[in-house]
């Protein structure tokens, strides 16, 4: 045989023998536990008690599946839906009622018609109900809703049984909720093993009552059925806490349910980890509001709709960063907080006001609840055109969902008890580090340089240098002089090609902005005068001038690369995202690099407050990217300080500085007040730097809203005016030039530390609004007030100017 | 006994849970132009304030303060006017329904869809489309006089001047805008909007008589959106659908002060406040904001190309913007009238740091101006307009050096040229003298020289090395080049058949060439330069420049074969290169002396390149005659065809290369299924 023949029969056979091992893929089935399981007999009408602990009473009602949590501590009663009984079942029952009573009084009618929920139909009134809810896809009919069903959902119908007519559950239109098992003789463990019906989907719920209210477990192995690869979310108790809701009573006169009555309406909020946090009030809209949608960590990029996300001219929202929301009612004096222990990076917070315009909560109801993301739909492009179609992942996202919801009553129940609540979660797991790492009597102060980027010239790219090394020895030698001595600073584009076409991998220094040499004898100087100097370096954006993207680019499901399309940026428009596999190389390699270097912190940004997964080849989850980013600074902070832009909660443990705290929500329009939600939370714990003063954020209030929020100032600065940077991908960085700003450095920074350095290592505890003065209470009773209006106020005798702050120090009752 | 048919201060009912945040952080970006007429971000200068979200607005659409910082508002589809007291956030009244009492008659009115409002001490004004009428009322609901019906076209938006005469727009009046007297007589149309034609209608108007162009596609003019009337009757108007001349301000015959002003293609409202600063908001949710000569300042919001593509609900982020109107202290107001909400910005320190800068340039107060800007210098050192009046202002202290260093940074080329002239100007007074001087003393040194030479022939043995390589063949190929311009004929003559030039001499002229059209591409004064060298595109100077020429002289070549022409490729080659003399010293000078001449000595400049360029093409032709044996007339035909050739080449390439292109997208494409589905 010729060799011709020989290689093509060749490559014949090994491309049949790889087609037909991918199709033998074993699919890995992991197997779900047994248990030993003790069905618990329920009462027919009303609730049966479950358990009684310290706080609280556990009960669950039969009829229609909701649970019922009584807070002992101040009366209060959480239910996990509206608990209405459906209209269908009173309406069916009444009929009997009246046939076989037809001499009935108005009173006894009208204990049997009981009002019917307005604006619900039999399927609304079943999400309203569930304690879980589902949305699956439908695979015929990809780009069409989600069918929505819950562990509630139910549909009745009358029957003849031993010559009566009774009203029963239709069982094959209803969700069995006479399913409370007793699990392995354990204390407050129960389980839910709930059948769905119209969609072959088989789930267990574990139920954990505690001490301080209740958690909820989906393990991914007790989710079985043909639709279990359909599931697109899960959706845990969307009614809890939900204010509002209308009623129709029972008209006797025209035997109609018509009267139209609202239900009670309790002032309350929901807090939803918006940006710094914002409390949603419960409100009666008129207009028709989309509400707040918030992806923890940002959505995953890999799984998003297309791979290319456009930039817009408006600021895009801020993400959540920690997967937490709670609801607290103010006169009733209860609320709750709710986070996810398992499931953070898949989990959404949604919040929707009545008549939402996406028609999501078509029901007068105010609902806030948190949903988690199992599979979705997407584009598939398919050619160079750029047609598509819709597709959805093959393989839906696998983890155990595990919900954790605290109670808190009393003084608790506002956000700062949320907030309170919540740390001391994080610190007992270890999510974030105990010791209290702020050694200094003054507040920190950060203080960026912008050293070079590039521009095109008619022969390629150019280096623009607007800040050298001994630029920044300078600069940072005579803030020292004005007597701020707690400064951290990171230098962006120290390298050859600047903060665009720098290397990833090692640095390249060159001696236009720094030698290795001359780096290093700044960064020991200011060693030894208590000065933080490091390389600042965004490792997941990468672009296809700087590096090749085969190999190191990081893919959607779709197959193509992920790609950020900006076309405000002057030079570069297109911007790629770096594998993590490949981020995780080269971090490791900058830090060999400069070893010798006496650096005693590393800036990281990028993977600190991006979330994606890779599905190119060695595909990477963004689950899987998220733990190998935390191990990776694990390792880091063993030796060196790390500094991180944003930082998710997966990477607190590792964080000294927190660089950029949002200080802002995304202002969504149902959001009725920003609060410090995140900084309470990370108060003490990790150091929190605000973001760059130079933006918009200089006027006295702004500075007033360091001090309110415990966040030290932070700078961006050059030596060269900034309108060198105009032809380069920093042209947005409009004033940066440091002889413009030296006063305003010092005037900032001095008000700020003046009223913080009195608080630096006391626990924040407590932040109340008292006639429109902001007042922070801390651990040894030292309150802050701030003044925010444009009119001078009294607090307790004490007079407080406008714009402006006053102390009133503690130690004393 | 008259009915009172609205509902007074009863509404204090505060209806709303009001947003009440502070000032918060921008939810868009505010963009402004830089110095090549690019959009890019600056310092904020609105942040959004308050959300009314809950009052119970439907579809309102249009809106404006009286003299006491009242709010007056349009809520059209709920078929009222609201008075709203912006500082309390309460409604002070609701007209919804109005009468006219005629001697004791009372004839009561209800709105049917009121779109226009306009307030004023001579009452208040509602233009209701349904209703196809104007009234005129107290701010009580008591009609002053009758109203004025007006079919066939439904009034839209209004305004009134100080005397009473009325201006409205409507509907299906695409005459422009309708002035009424103040006894409601209509005086005629104000103004219109022209109907600009587009090339291929006016190619149309041309050929086609004035019945058959009728019949074609309607050409209406475009209607207007709003009109605005400022402190000194000065009417304004914005027209949707447009960028051209879409933002007016209109003289006293209707015509336009301004001269193209920028704004996207969907304005919907104006609004000037008490300096002079206008407002036009456009229905994507942006606001522009001009100074009082109509100059863009800078604008935020969402643009038109992003709006709907935004689907969640926030602050200061529009479904369609309907109106705006400014209030005294500077806070702008907006109204959805989709979302029915009602949002308020108020202006940062960068944004009153540059009207109050603005403001000081106007009343002539230089000094204190430049100061002014400085401090807007601080907050964004690439305000291309504190540049461009501090420029300004340095002008008028003739400062000229500073006047140029700024109006350089702004990317204004004509200050930078007037304020280059002063400088220049005082540089040559100063150094006239000196040159003078020098000039003299030059020739006495040459005379002497001469002298000198003459007697020891000292000169000639030094300038001896120094031309010795001008005698060496390379040397004096090249230099021929300067003998090809005076004597062409001749020259060509020798070069075809007398060895004289050479092949290297050609290439390294037509090399040179290549580097001084470079220079003059990317290397002009700033006046001159009109597209920075980081922004030239050099692969198509490259190409452009090699692929002409060498297409030039291949072209020529093969058509010697229809011509009969006998020079081959390396004498044309030869003989094209020797010509490009001219243009190539014309092109060296050119941008050589554009580093020094002001706009007023453009035309030194263009007569200099046009020199360069018709000498050059003089020997080209002379070139070709000489080298191809042509006579005159088959010269011109030889290039003629030469072009042809050129022109066909040029295609036969761009058809292989887009035919290779979609071969190799197809091969690409079949590998990576092929990859795809085996690897899996």
């Amino acid at each position: 045989m010729s060799w011709v023949k020989r290689i093509l029969i060749l490559v014949t056979i090994t491309s049949l023998g790889l087609i037909v091992a991918n199709g033998l893929k074993a699919e890995s089935v992991s197997v779900a536990p047994t248990y030993n399981l003790k069905k618990i007999e329920l009462v027919d009408q009303g609730f049966t008690k479950l358990l009684e602990n310290e706080n609280f009473e556990y009960s669950y009602k039969k009829h229609n599946g909701v649970f019922q949590i009584k807070d002992k501590r101040n009366g209060y009663v959480w239910k996990t839906g509206i608990d209405h009984d459906y209209d269908q079942y009173i309406e069916k029952n009444l009929e009997i009622f009246l046939e076989e009573n037809p001499t009935a009084t108005n009173e006894q009618i009208l204990e049997v018609a009981v009002p019917f929920e307005d604006q619900m139909n039999n399927s609304r009134e079943g999400i309203a109900n569930s304690l879980v809810t589902f949305e699956i896809i439908k695979p015929s009919n990809i780009d069409g809703t989600l069918t929505q069903i819950g562990t509630s959902s139910k549909s009745f119908k009358t029957i003849e049984r031993s010559g009566k007519k009774v009203v029963t559950e239709d069982k094959t239109k209803s969700v069995d909720t006479d399913v409370l098992y007793q699990v392995n003789n354990e204390e407050g463990h129960y389980l839910l093993d709930v059948s769905l019906y119209s969609v072959d989907l088989k789930v267990k719920i574990h139920l954990y009552f505690k001490d301080e209210g209740l958690n909820i477990v989906i393990n991914d192995n007790e989710i079985s059925g043909d639709d279990s690869n359909n599931i697109g979310y899960i959706n845990v108790m969307p009614f809890l806490g939900a204010y509002g809701g209308k009623q129709l009573e029972y008209n006797v006169d025209s035997n109609e349910w018509d009267i139209q009555k609202l239900k009670t309406r309790n002032d309350g909020y929901a807090l939803v980890p918006d940006g710094s946090g914002a409390l949603i009030e419960f409100n009666d809209y008129n207009a028709k509001l989309s509400g707040y949608t918030g992806d923890v960590y940002g959505t995953d990029l890999a799984q998003a709709k297309s791979e290319e996300s456009i930039v817009y001219s408006n600021v895009p929202v801020k993400n959540p960063l920690m997967p937490v929301y709670g609801i607290a009612y103010l006169e009733q004096k209860a609320g709750f907080v709710g986070y996810a222990k398992n499931g953070d990076e898949h989990m959404q917070i949604v919040s929707r006001p009545n008549d939402s315009s996406d028609s999501y909560n078509l029901t007068n109801y105010n609902i806030t609840f948190s949903r988690f993301v199992y599979n979705k739909t997407y584009s598939q492009v398919y050619n160079q055109a750029g047609n598509k179609f819709t597709s959805m992942l093959e393989d839906r996202n696998h983890f155990d969902l595990n919900l954790e919801f605290n109670f808190l009553a009393n003084e608790d129940a506002n956000y700062v008890g949320m907030a309170k609540k919540y740390r001391e979660y994080l610190v007992t797991n270890k999510i974030i580090s105990n010791n209290n790492k702020n050694s200094n009597s003054n507040i920190g102060i950060r203080l960026d340089f912008l050293m070079a980027d590039v521009k095109n010239t008619l022969l390629g790219t150019e280096n623009v240098v607007v800040t050298t090394i001994s630029d920044v020895d300078q600069i940072l030698n005579e803030v020292l002089d004005m007597g701020i001595n707690n400064i951290s600073s990171g230098l962006y584009g120290y390298q050859d090609g600047g903060v665009t076409l720098g290397r990833k991998s090692k640095p390249d220094f060159i001696n236009a902005i720094g030698s290795k040499n001359a780096i290093s004898k700044v960064v020991k100087s200011m060693n030894e005068k208590g000065v933080d100097i490091s390389l600042a370096l965004d490792y997941a954006q990468i672009v296809e001038e700087q590096i090749s993207l085969s190999g190191n680019a990081a893919k959607h499901v779709n197959g193509w690369y992920l790609k950020v399309n900006d076309n405000n940026k002057t030079f570069i428009e297109k911007l790629y995202y770096a594998k993590p596999s490949k981020i995780k190389e080269w971090v490791i390699s900058n830090e060999k690099a400069i070893r010798k270097i006496a650096f005693s912190s590393i800036t990281y940004e990028g993977f600190t407050n991006q979330l994606y997964g890779d599905y190119g080849k060695n595909a990477v989850s963004a689950s899987e990217a998220l733990v190998i980013y935390n191990k990776l600074l694990n390792e880091i902070s063993n030796n060196y300080k790390v500094n991180a832009l944003t930082p998710n909660q997966r990477l607190w443990n590792n964080v000294d500085r927190f660089l950029q705290t949002p200080m802002f929500s995304s202002q969504y329009l149902v959001e009725t007040k920003d609060v410090p939600f995140l900084q309470l939370v990370l108060n003490q714990k990790i150091e929190l730097y605000s973001s760059y003063v130079n933006f918009s954020f200089y006027e006295d209030k702004d500075i007033l809203k360091m001090i309110d929020y415990n966040t030290y100032p932070s700078f961006i600065l050059t030596k060269e005016p900034s309108y060198n940077l105009s032809s380069t991908n920093l042209s947005h960085f409009y004033s940066t030039e440091y002889q413009l700003y030296s006063d305003l450095i010092d005037k900032v920074y001095s008000k700020v530390n003046d009223a913080l350095k009195n608080v630096i290592s006391k626990e924040w505890n407590n932040r109340e609004i008292i006639d429109e003065l902001v007042v922070n209470t801390y651990s040894d009773g030292t309150k802050i007030i701030i003044n925010y209006t444009n009119n001078d106020k009294n607090y307790n005798g004490i007079k407080i100017k406008a714009l402006d702050y006053q102390i009133i120090k503690g130690g004393v009752a | 006994m008259k009915r009172i048919v609205y509902m007074v201060i009863l509404l204090m009912i505060s209806i709303l849970s009001i947003n009440v945040s502070y000032a918060s952080s921008a939810t868009t970006y505010t963009m402004t132009i830089d110095s090549k007429g690019n959009f890019v971000r600056t310092q904020d200068a609105y942040l959004p304030e308050t959300v009314l979200t809950t009052l119970g607005l439907n579809k309102p659409e249009d809106m404006m303060f009286d003299d006491n910082d009242m709010l007056w508002i349009a809520d059209t589809g709920n078929k009222r006017i609201i008075e709203f007291d912006t500082f309390t956030n309460t409604i002070n009244k609701v007209i919804d329904s109005f009468f006219i009492d005629r001697d004791g008659e009372i004839e009561t009115y209800n709105f049917k869809e009121p779109r226009g409002v306009f307030i004023s001490n001579r009452g208040l004004y509602v233009a209701d489309t349904g209703a196809n009428a104007v009234y005129r009322m107290t701010t009580d609901g008591e009609l002053i006089e009758e109203p004025f019906v007006s079919s066939p076209y439904a009034p839209n938006k209004l305004v009134v001047d100080n005397r009473g005469n009325i201006y409205v727009y409507g509907e299906g009046a695409s005459n422009g805008i309708v002035q009424l007297s103040n006894k409601d007589e209509f005086l005629g149309f104000f103004t219109t909007n022209k109907v600009k034609l587009t090339l291929l209608q006016q190619f149309y108007k041309r050929i086609l008589s004035q019945e058959q162009f009728d019949r074609l596609a309607i050409r209406s003019p475009q209607t207007f959106s709003s009109i605005f009337i400022d402190k000194n009757s000065m009417i304004y108007t914005t027209t949707a659908s447009t960028t051209e001349d879409a933002i007016k301000k209109h003289n006293m015959q209707g015509g336009n002060i301004f001269n193209n002003t920028i704004s996207q293609p969907d304005s919907k409202d104006i609004y000037v406040d008490s300096e002079g600063i206008i407002y036009a908001g456009m229905s994507s949710g942006a606001i522009y904001v001009y100074d009082a000569s109509g100059n863009y300042i800078f604008s935020f919001g969402v643009s038109n190309e992003d709006s709907g593509k935004l689907t969640e609900d926030i602050a200061g982020i529009f479904s369609k913007l309907s109106a705006i109107a400014v209030r005294k202290d500077g806070n702008i107001y907006a109204l959805d009238s989709e979302k029915a909400f009602l949002q308020s910005f108020s202006p940062t320190a960068y944004s009153k740091g540059i009207y109050n800068a603005i403001k000081l340039y106007e009343t002539r107060e230089y000094e204190k101006s430049i100061e002014a800007w400085d401090e807007v210098l601080r907050l964004n050192q690439m305000s291309i307009i504190a540049h461009n009046n501090i420029a300004k202002s340095y002008l008028q202290l003739e400062n000229y050096e500073k006047a140029q260093e700024h109006f350089k940074l702004a990317g204004n080329r004509d200050g930078y040229s007037e304020s280059y002239w002063e400088v220049r100007n005082v540089v040559i007074q100063n150094t006239l003298g000196a040159i003078i001087i020098a000039g003299v003393l030059v020739y006495l040194l040459s005379k002497a020289l001469k002298l000198v030479n003459n007697k020891t022939n000292a000169i000639t043995n030094f300038m001896e090395p120094i031309k010795k390589p001008f005698r060496k063949k390379l040397g004096v190929d090249l230099l021929y080049t300067f003998r090809v311009m005076k004597h062409p004929s001749d020259s060509f003559y020798e070069l075809k058949r007398k060895n004289k030039g050479s092949l290297l001499a050609a290439i390294i002229i037509y090399l040179l060439t290549f580097v001084f059209f470079i220079y003059y591409s990317s290397g002009k004064g700033f006046i001159y330069q009109m597209v920075s060298a980081e922004d030239l595109d050099l692969t198509a100077l490259v190409l452009g420049y090699f692929l002409l020429t060498i297409l030039f002289v291949v072209a020529n070549y093969l058509d010697t074969s229809l011509h009969d022409g006998v020079g081959n490729i390396k004498q044309i080659f030869i003989m094209f290169s020797y010509s490009l003399g001219p243009i190539a010293i014309a092109l060296l000078t050119t941008a050589l002396l554009s580093h020094v001449l002001t706009y007023n000595e453009t035309f030194f400049l263009d007569l200099i390149m046009m020199f360069g360029s018709v000498w050059t093409a003089i020997l080209v032709f002379l070139g070709i005659v000489e080298t191809h044996d042509y006579s005159g007339k088959k010269a011109i035909k030889s290039i003629l065809m030469t072009i042809l050739f050129i022109l066909v080449i040029i295609i036969v390439i761009l058809i292989v290369i887009t035919m290779w292109k979609q071969l190799s997208t197809f091969i690409e494409l079949i590998l990576k299924e092929l990859i795809r589905n085996v690897v899996g």
